[in-house]
């Protein structure tokens, strides 16, 4: 499958190309799930987007995923396909200077951003509202195997959220870890880190 | 648990290369994992209880701590050894209390933090700080700093300075407050960072001390410096070769130095007349300056602030000149030497004009006019102390400034009824802000709130004591960096230069304790008043007079 194809800075995965279905991917899973997707999306995935362009890649066998099962998959794909319908709302700049672009940026396209971002914000809050821990944590490994930058920001922010403002031993219950210092080897931490200032430091 | 996947998935997704990354350093945000060619690798995590937060990779658990701040850090770093090796390895900022006691734990500290790019040493006024040979050693294991940040480190000595910027030459930005080394010190950190791209200086007392300090600058620095800043230098003329010789420099800020500017701003602009952002604050610099700051044809910011040796002459011949101009703030300390002559002339030649910010400026209708007429791009409008700008004048604003999106006036005679006009006028108007203005009531304000839904209305008269650090009071005080941007909220009332204002700063600070006020008024006899406690200043002085300790 020719990988240079899609060079369409905002590919949209609903339109089809003229006269030809959408162009797929197929991808297996650990489980043995087979998953067809759209090449856009799928190319979203790092991990997938080297292989096709690393040799030429016959399109027929589906490419394996050892390390994702059905559902997170499933979840992946989602996502990935739901952010590119959003990035697809801000018009690309179309002159090749950044800053020329920046400047003539008009009201529309603040607009489309404003909007874009704003949908980017309910549709993340939404995507994790079910998810339990060990969902997140699948997840995480998942688009951490996949190479899909965003998707696993915004994962691990969320993580964060989860944890911050908590105590270090809240955060261990969390996880399910068993902390694992002495009490001497806590109390020299806590010293050396006493240096540290905890404030946010402006640059 | 609600496992929704099969075994096998279970299973495959444990075969992670799990202790394969754990012996790499996570130095960078997320070392993407690279697809697997086979699975031999692998190794297969025992069941058992899942320890959920263990088995995601390194690079993960680095990602995460990312969104947290530091004390958040620390907690962290306390949960288990595994978490302490990582959230050390992906530290890269750090800001420590650099006290000389510092210097034993200095060795382990930066064992475990050994990513460090940005680091910030604050000592504190009463306390000996880390010496030369602390500093030596930091710069020693932390070779790839980009940006160092020191204040109040004052037994640090040129050697120690020298022997840092050896160890780090590619230190990208340095700021140093408070600190007492001196010019041989400053220039070897010119000649070894050559990709210095930000300098930011404030009280730098070896360049005061003896007669005459040696010059600074330029260095191998010069080409790759973008921004200078100098602050609350007695000697900061020393300092003419390296501004002089940066030329590539975009942006200058020079607040309360002492000595007479305008022969350096011509020799300056001789030579480097990329400059696109200059502050002036508190400085002795005349129309002389200013013709010579014209040079700079690509200037867009320009912030004039308590410099009455400025007029309307010299704002003229720099508008002239200048037409890029996009941002202009002026404080006019209601010296009047700045007006409508100067501001018509901006209007007439600056097409581009986004933001206009006046304190102790008195505007009236016939600049308003020429302003809102010619500067068609005028977004934001910023106005205050003026004795001038009353109900008519907001009318005029309001009817003819078509593209103003937010609007702040502030203790200015304006009363509800310029309020009217604001509901029908400025299209575009997205946000009014008003303040201290004793003829606007909280009835006024929502009656405009009322009349215009889609306009976000803001009204202060009260007496709350805010920190209220205005957005370009704020980038001053940090020193360094892009500042500039952003609209000022609320411009800092001007000053009054009398001993009311002395025993005004004296009240100033928010909990009155004796020994701040007394550092505060330290401050002001020595002319060194700061932008921020300003705005308490007036705050306290306009309502609390004959309360005014001295």
């Amino acid at each position: 499958m020719a990988n240079g194809e899609n060079q369409n800075p905002n590919p949209n995965p609903i339109e089809a190309t003229p006269g030809a279905a959408a162009r797929t991917i197929t991808l297996k899973t650990a489980d043995g799930e087979i998953f067809e997707v759209e090449e856009a999306v799928a190319m979203e995935f790092g991990t997938v987007k080297s292989f096709f362009e690393d040799d030429a890649v016959s399109a027929t066998k589906p490419m394996p995923l050892p390390n994702v099962s059905g559902s997170a998959l499933s979840r992946v794909i989602t996502y990935c396909r739901r952010s590119l319908e959003i990035r697809s709302m801000i018009p690309p700049a179309t002159s090749e200077d950044a800053t020329a672009a920046e400047a003539v940026q008009g009201e529309g396209d603040l607009e489309a951003e404003k909007a874009a971002k704003q949908e980017r914000k309910e549709f993340e809050a939404e995507f994790l509202k079910d998810e339990s821990n060990e969902d997140v944590k699948e997840l995480i490994l998942a688009a951490n195997y996949l190479n899909i930058k965003e998707l696993l920001d915004f994962l691990c922010r969320s993580v964060a959220l989860r944890i911050q403002n908590k105590s270090v031993e809240y955060a261990r219950k969390f996880f399910g870890i068993e902390g694992d210092y002495t009490p001497e080897e806590e109390a020299q931490i806590r010293q050396e880190y006493a240096w540290a200032f905890e404030g946010v430091d402006e640059d | 648990m609600g496992q929704s996947t099969s075994t096998a998935a279970n299973s495959s997704r444990r075969e992670i290369n799990h202790s394969h990354r754990s012996k790499s350093k996570s130095t960078a945000l997320i070392s993407p994992m690279q697809p697997p060619e086979d699975n031999d690798d692998y190794e297969i995590i025992d069941g058992g209880d899942p320890d959920y937060i263990s088995e995601l990779p390194d690079e993960c658990l680095a990602c995460i701590f990312q969104s947290l701040n530091s004390g958040e850090r620390k907690r962290c770093s306390l949960v288990c050894h595994r978490w302490l090796r990582i959230e050390g390895q992906s530290r890269h900022r750090l800001s420590l209390n650099a006290k000389s006691e510092l210097y034993k734990d200095i060795d382990s500290l930066f064992s475990r933090f050994d990513s460090v790019t940005k680091l910030a040493l604050k000592c504190d006024r009463r306390s000996s700080s880390i010496c030369d040979d602390g500093l030596v050693l930091i710069s020693d294991k932390c070779r790839n700093l980009t940006r160092l940040k020191l204040r109040a480190c004052r037994d640090l000595t040129d050697a120690g300075m020298e022997a840092f910027a050896k160890n780090c030459k590619g230190l990208k930005k340095l700021s140093c407050g408070s600190c007492t080394f001196g010019a041989k010190g400053m220039n070897a950190v010119l000649e070894n960072c050559s990709s210095l791209e930000e300098l930011s200086v404030k009280r730098l007392r070896g360049i005061t001390d003896g007669a005459a300090a040696e010059p600074i600058g330029p260095g191998a620095a010069a080409s790759s410096l973008k921004t200078i800043c100098l602050k609350e230098l007695y000697n900061g003329q020393c300092f003419g070769p390296l501004i002089t010789g940066a030329k590539n420099l975009k942006t200058l800020k020079l607040y309360r130095c002492s000595g007479d500017w305008d022969k350096l701003l011509q020799s300056v602009t001789e030579h480097v007349t990329s400059l696109i952002e200059i502050h002036l604050e508190r400085l002795q610099v005349s129309d002389v300056g200013l013709l010579a700051i014209s040079n700079c044809s690509d200037l867009e910011i320009l912030h004039l602030v308590k410099t009455p040796e400025c007029t309307n002459i010299g704002l003229l011949s720099l508008s002239e000149r200048c037409k890029h101009l996009r941002k202009l703030h002026i404080d006019g300390w209601k010296a009047n030497r700045i007006g409508d002559d100067g501001l018509i002339a901006v209007s007439k030649n600056c097409g581009n004009l986004q933001e206009l910010v006046l304190i102790g400026v008195n505007p009236t209708k016939q600049s308003l006019e020429s302003l809102a007429t010619n500067c068609k791009n005028l977004e934001r409008l910023a106005l205050c102390g003026s004795d001038t700008v009353g109900d008519p004048e907001i009318s005029c604003i309001a009817a003819k400034c078509i593209a103003l999106k937010k609007l702040c006036i502030k203790s200015c005679p304006v009363s509800n009824q310029g309020l009217e006009a604001l509901a029908n006028g400025c299209p575009s108007l997205v946000k009014v802000k008003l303040k201290k203005c004793r003829a606007v009531t909280m009835e006024g304000a929502e009656w405009l709130k009322n009349n215009r839904e889609s306009l976000a209305v803001n009204l202060d008269n009260g007496e709350t004591e805010q920190q209220d650090a205005s957005a370009s009071d704020g980038a001053q005080e940090n020193g360094g960096g892009g500042g500039g941007g952003g609209v000022a909220e609320f411009p800092p009332p001007p000053a009054v230069p009398s001993q009311m204002a002395a025993a005004a700063v004296a009240a100033a600070s928010n909990n009155m304790a004796g020994s701040t006020s007394r550092s505060s008024s330290m401050k002001w006899r020595l002319g060194l008043l700061s932008g921020r406690s300003l705005a308490c200043t007036l705050r306290r002085w306009s309502s609390a007079n004959s309360n005014a300790r001295g």
